[in-house]
């Protein structure tokens, strides 16, 4: 069958080249990955990922399979589902390989005065707070994972299309009615998906390395003050280690990577509600009042 | 003659003390990381030099209680060995 | 033409010249066949893992780190192990790839395990289970059908898995199932066990290779058949230059265990695919009497199988051969009028719905 949809693009340190024979994808991935550099013929392709659909009952739901170096890792998803789940399986290729970093689970943003890391729980906020940041000014290395060279304070950026759930979309689309999201994907096994253009940044497919000036613990809380707080280093120094992907994979080598970053960057609390208020707290945190 | 004890591993549990009053310590032998309180730090970081008896071990944390700014309050030093040898981090020697 | 993959695992400066989109094809060839890491530690000690195109050294030394997390946790498995069949009064015995880590074989390195498989004596075979599960490991809720498969037909007891560490245990009484066509005498392979590590036991050193080899040939888990081929070549290759006389013992081992057809299907793959050559004699006495015909069959299954499972290396036919190996492995296994109703089942049981979630 012919692809409608063959890219081979660079995303942060790594190569993609993502196939598909769904016309459907190609609009979403024309308007989210537009702008992502190209990878020419003879480049190194890191993942090698694919979205086909699968012959079924007939008149059943039609379905697609995720598909990495051509094999099928994961059991075929509603067709419909199909971009999130393209979305997701390129997470995951990250997410289980690439020990090369200490990988967080985190969100991570920058200005010119160096990144600040978002670790945090599904829930917490930090996709909702990157999208916010995002759209405001700031750059977004990614909505997923923090990329720590080891021994360092480096941060490697992997910005993708920020995946929000729910709530978060209506909240960012109030807020900028001008921003640019895939389609809108219902009844996943998280709710409702969409995923956000947030590549406004001039420097967003710059590979470099950013030094991370803070660790910010998003706590989302409808009701409660409030605040900024500084943070014990132990127990960002836990929290941080238990939402990582491959903290325990790396045995010795992840507690000292974890001990350089944690030891060398202020970590914080952030209870918030209000999308200003968080911004403002962020703007402090940009100006290096926070101290180091 | 009460019981030695020893660290479980041959290698050195890891420590990051950030200066709180707890610290971070990974165990080698089961990849395992845990929070351990001041004192339970003081008992690993001596029985990382050799095994101690409960009564050496009694004694050097009163020492260090002082220089840890402590407000001397008495430690169950037996109840904190017993801890970390279910944390898998210690074991009785004879 | 030969796999990239092959072609690096023999000659590792094969890979020096590729080009970037051929190093990446050759990191997925490896990835899908489980020898990344084996692959990774190869090209290490030939000293081309340095030099090689940061994007895919990357990839290798990523895998070596997830694979040296597996050798941790399985030595964190080992110890209460070992305080169990110490107590039990009975050798821990251990199978295939934790027994090649625990003994640090050469074919160790970067080897990645599935299973723990342990060999228990049969007269000892409940009062082990009862042990382990007073230890924590239990038996995983099944159909009765499958338990009585299990036990009657296969070679060992259900998988037990850890309570709360999730690892999973495979206790075998032989090392292949009572219906398959060699009869293996059990009692001979504890005869020879020898220490591989402190409270812990192999096979005899033959054994092992025989072992491994009628696994390779009488079980269907072909997606590994790559791999265990790779074990076999350093199993081989190791042992023939430690072992004075090593290829007449491992021949006349393989007469007493009637597994000579397996190990001679063995010695030919890893030759035609590795280029290790056992002296023609010993080839002559273990070749079975079948016909030239019957040969060519087997080539030409076995060389589709032991290519990896990428658009870039299968031949033409890859996944009937992987379906008649199927049927082969599990004809092998069990009588055929047993051979269609565990097929059946499996069938509908694949039918039932799968997990849906992404």
């Amino acid at each position: 069958m012919a692809h409608a949809l063959d890219q081979a693009l660079r995303i942060g340190p790594y190569t993609y080249r993502i196939r598909s024979e769904l016309p459907e994808l190609a609009a979403p991935v024309a308007s989210l990955y537009g702008a992502f550099p190209k990878a020419d013929t003879n480049s190194y392709i890191d993942f090698d990922v694919s979205l086909s659909p699968v012959s079924g009952r007939p008149g059943g739901t039609p379905r697609a399979i995720f598909r990495f170096d051509h094999r099928d890792h994961f059991a075929p998803v509603e067709r419909r589902h199909a971009f999130a789940t393209l979305e997701w399986g390129m997470n995951w290729c990250v997410s289980v390989h690439c020990n090369e970093y200490l990988k967080l689970h985190a969100g991570v943003v920058a200005t010119a005065h160096g990144a600040i890391v978002l670790p945090g729980v599904p829930g917490a906020g930090k996709s909702t707070l990157c999208a916010l940041l995002g759209l405001n000014g700031w750059r977004v290395l990614s909505d997923e994972h923090a990329l720590v060279t080891p021994g360092t304070l480096d941060v490697t950026p992997i910005y993708r299309p920020i995946s929000l759930k729910n709530e978060s979309i209506t909240l960012i689309e109030s807020l900028h009615s001008g921003a640019t999201f895939g389609p809108r994907i219902v009844d996943t096994h998280k709710g409702t998906v969409s995923h956000l253009k947030a590549d406004q940044h001039p420097d967003t497919f710059d590979p470099r390395p950013v030094t991370v000036r803070a660790i910010v613990f998003p706590h989302y809380r409808a009701d409660a003050e409030q605040r900024l707080a500084r943070r014990s280093k132990t127990s960002s120094f836990l929290t941080a280690a238990y939402h990582a992907f491959n903290y325990s994979l790396l045995g010795t080598g992840g507690f000292e990577a974890m001990q350089t970053l944690i030891d060398g960057v202020p970590c914080y609390d952030l209870q918030y509600h209000d999308p200003e208020w968080a911004l403002r707290a962020f703007d402090y945190l940009a100006r290096g009042e926070g101290g180091a | 003659m009460s019981d030695q004890w020893a660290l479980t591993g041959p290698e050195s549990p890891l420590v990051y003390d950030p200066g709180e009053d707890t610290v971070v310590c990974y165990n080698p032998a089961s990849g395992d990381t845990y929070r351990l309180s001041r004192p339970a730090a003081v008992l690993l970081s001596h029985l990382s030099q050799h095994p101690a008896s409960l009564e050496s071990l009694e004694q050097r944390l009163a020492t260090s209680a002082g220089a840890a700014g402590s407000e001397g309050q008495s430690v169950d030093v037996s109840g904190l060995l017993e801890e970390m040898e279910a944390l898998g981090l210690l074991r009785r020697v004879r | 033409m030969t796999p990239m993959l092959i072609e690096a695992l023999r000659e590792p400066r094969s890979v020096s010249g590729l080009p970037p989109p051929a190093l990446a094809v050759l990191v997925a060839q490896a990835r899908t066949t489980n020898l990344l890491a084996a692959l990774g530690h190869r090209l290490e000690a030939a000293g081309i893992l340095e030099g090689i195109l940061p994007e895919a050294g990357r990839h290798f030394r990523s895998a070596m780190l997830a694979q040296e997390k597996q050798q941790r946790d399985l030595a964190h498995e080992l110890s209460p192990l070992v305080r169990v069949f110490d107590a039990l009064g009975e050798p821990l015995v251990l199978l295939k790839g934790a027994a090649y880590i625990a003994a640090g074989l050469d074919c160790s390195r970067g080897r990645l395990i599935s299973d723990l498989d342990l060999l228990v004596r049969e007269a000892a075979i409940d009062r082990a289970e009862q042990a382990l599960q007073s230890a924590g490991w239990e038996g995983v809720k099944q159909e009765a059908y499958d338990d009585r498969y299990y036990r009657r037909w296969m070679h060992e007891i259900p998988p037990l898995v850890h309570r709360s560490r999730g690892s999973v245990l495979d206790v075998h009484h032989t090392i292949l199932p009572p219906t398959a066509g060699p009869r293996v005498p059990a009692e001979r392979l504890f005869e020879r066990l020898q220490p591989i590590a402190p409270g812990i036991h192999g096979l005899a050193t033959e054994d092992m290779i025989l072992h491994s080899a009628a696994h390779l040939f009488f079980e269907s888990e072909f997606p590994h058949a790559l791999r265990d081929l790779w074990d076999q070549r350093c199993l081989l290759l190791q042992f023939s230059e430690q072992i004075p006389d090593f290829w007449d013992r491992l021949a006349v081992r393989a007469g007493e265990m009637d597994l000579e057809t397996p190990l001679w299907l063995s010695l030919r793959y890893v030759e035609m695919h590795f280029a290790i050559t056992p002296p023609p004699d010993v080839l002559d006495r273990l070749r079975p009497r079948a016909s030239v015909p019957r040969s060519m069959w087997w080539d030409f299954l076995f060389r589709r199988i032991f290519r990896p499972d990428h658009p870039s290396a299968r031949l033409r036919f890859h996944a009937t051969a992987e379906q008649l190996l199927f049927l082969r492995g599990h004809a092998l296994r069990m009588p055929p009028w047993l051979l269609l109703p565990h097929l059946a089942r499996k069938g509908f049981r694949r039918l039932a719905p799968a997990n849906e979630g992404a």
